[in-house]
């Protein structure tokens, strides 16, 4: 090999490491290698910027200058996550700066492997989210305001028309019944949309809380009934529902169940012209219960059926009535947060079940 | 008669439960805020609370139900936290309410039967 030769190859080297070290230093995001110890033995200058600290501050010592923070089962996995099991962590952290004030990072470690698989260095990956995540808490607090601001008049709309029909106020006659009837169902169409809108935004974001308790099925499913049956008396529908005696208890949380039932209990009397609707319970033979919501409705063709729980999906019969399409999807999401499955049984002509399962209580 | 003292800041609400209570045969007693309420649970003595948990002023309903709950002479009346907030039945039962219930799932006939209900046990 001539000198020139072995010099070409040298100039190419170190333009590679060239490129290299410019792109890493111009990052935006903060990138440090360490040792497999955790020491770092490289930082660019957004790292500096992030943390605070020089990068001779940094340079020699570990992570922990500005983390820290975190309990120490989260460290835990972090470590396990990229020196035992060799693999990307990812996650978000809080963090301070030099001066002390708080911020909150995604993080990604990489263990750069050599080639007898052993950790050679950590790579680690952070960029500030702060601001992302105020705008997120701000985005939330609006959500949950809105709705609760919506919720209230609709409460009060809610309560008058329904002592209207339970006939708190006197006597009225059947055209004012049928009129007062269809403003309950209007507003009741209201509040099941910013309940669906409220779900929606909380499942998304992880931050539904499906708390299961200890209940008598059959006691959720009256409660829902108890609301619903006026609308399915004046259909000319019956709404019936099995004693629901010597049933073990589910764990169920209330309100949520309360809603998928709800849904389901409403979706039957919309859809059903005559006869009725009829909840029935079995228990399962593996550890849990079955409700099931039978109605005598038109029924749903084999191609709607498979994406019935899915997201905006409403089928063809029921695609020109009003609503997101949301109600099965969340249904669906909070029974699967329950620990159960929800399916339905159907054919054209011969009306559709709905059921969902809930674990027994051990 | 029994005597019910409610928490609730919304005109509105009030009004409705107002109604529906003094139908079903209810002294209903009324309070726009928690510290009205607390000041109302002392000189009315009610048999029972229905309490909503936004409400105006330096004390939200979770304050209103501690501080009852830390009060011997209070803390055996029952309370109903009605709101519509749907995620707060775990914290409100916590601290010590019997029952909780979200108000837009709900008629003021079921709230009747529900106090009803806790009156009896």
């Amino acid at each position: 090999m001539s000198d020139t030769t072995a010099k070409n190859e040298m100039n190419q080297i170190e333009e590679e490491l060239l490129k290299f070290k410019l792109a890493v230093e111009s990052a935006a995001e903060h990138i440090i290698i360490t040792d497999p110890e955790g020491k770092i033995i490289y930082a660019n200058p957004a790292a500096s910027r992030t943390t605070g600290y020089s990068l001779d501050e940094i340079i020699g010592q570990t992570p922990a200058l500005w983390g820290k923070q975190m309990p120490k089962e989260f460290y835990e996995k972090m470590w396990d996550t990229i020196k035992n099991k060799k693999e990307t962590f990812e996650g978000e952290v809080n963090n301070i700066k030099k001066g002390g004030q708080n911020y909150i990072a995604s993080l990604y470690i990489s263990p750069a492997l050599d080639a007898n698989k052993e950790v050679k260095y950590f790579v680690g990956i952070e960029r500030d989210i702060t601001k992302e995540k105020q705008m997120e808490q701000m985005k939330d607090d609006f959500i949950n305001i809105t709705a609760h601001d919506l919720r209230t008049p609709a409460t009060a709309t809610k309560g008058f028309l329904s002592m209207i029909l339970e006939g708190d106020a006197g006597e009225i006659s059947p055209e004012v019944k049928k009129m007062v009837l269809e403003a309950y169902e209007g507003n009741e169409r209201l509040i099941e949309l910013v309940n669906n809108f409220l779900n929606v935004s909380k499942i998304e974001r992880g931050k539904i809380i499906v708390t299961p308790k200890p209940h008598e099925i059959a006691e959720i499913v009256e409660g829902s009934m108890q609301g619903l049956k006026t609308q399915a008396e004046e259909r000319g529908l019956y709404l019936k529902c099995d004693a629901g005696t010597n049933l073990p208890k589910v764990m169920a949380d209330e309100d949520r169940i309360i809603e998928v039932l709800n849904n389901l209990i409403s979706n039957a009397i919309k859809f059903t012209q005559k006869g009725g609707i009829q909840i029935t319970h079995q228990v399962d033979g593996g550890g849990f219960l079955v409700t099931n919501i039978e109605d005598t409705g038109p029924g749903i063709s084999k191609e709607q059926l498979p994406n019935l729980f899915q997201k905006f999906q409403k089928a063809g019969a029921l695609a020109d009535t009003p609503g997101l399409g949301l109600g099965l999807y969340i249904s669906r999401l909070i029974i699967n947060l329950s620990g159960g499955k929800i399916w339905v049984n159907s054919e054209v002509g011969k009306g559709s079940t709905f059921s969902f399962s809930l674990p027994v209580v051990k | 008669m029994f005597k019910i003292l409610l928490i609730e800041d919304d005109n509105l609400l009030q009004k409705l439960y107002s109604e529906i209570f003094k139908k079903k045969g209810y002294d209903l007693k009324i309070a726009g805020d928690g510290q009205e309420g607390l000041i109302l649970v002392k000189k009315e003595n009610p048999s029972l609370i229905i309490l909503d948990i936004m409400l105006p002023g330096t004390m939200n309903g979770f304050d209103v139900l501690e501080n009852l709950k830390r009060n011997p002479d209070l803390k055996n009346i029952p309370v109903l936290v009605l709101t519509n907030l749907d995620s707060e039945r775990k914290t409100a039962e916590e601290i010590g309410a019997q029952d909780y219930m979200v108000k837009a799932n709900t008629t003021p006939d079921m709230v009747v039967k529900k106090v009803e209900s806790m009156l009896k046990s």
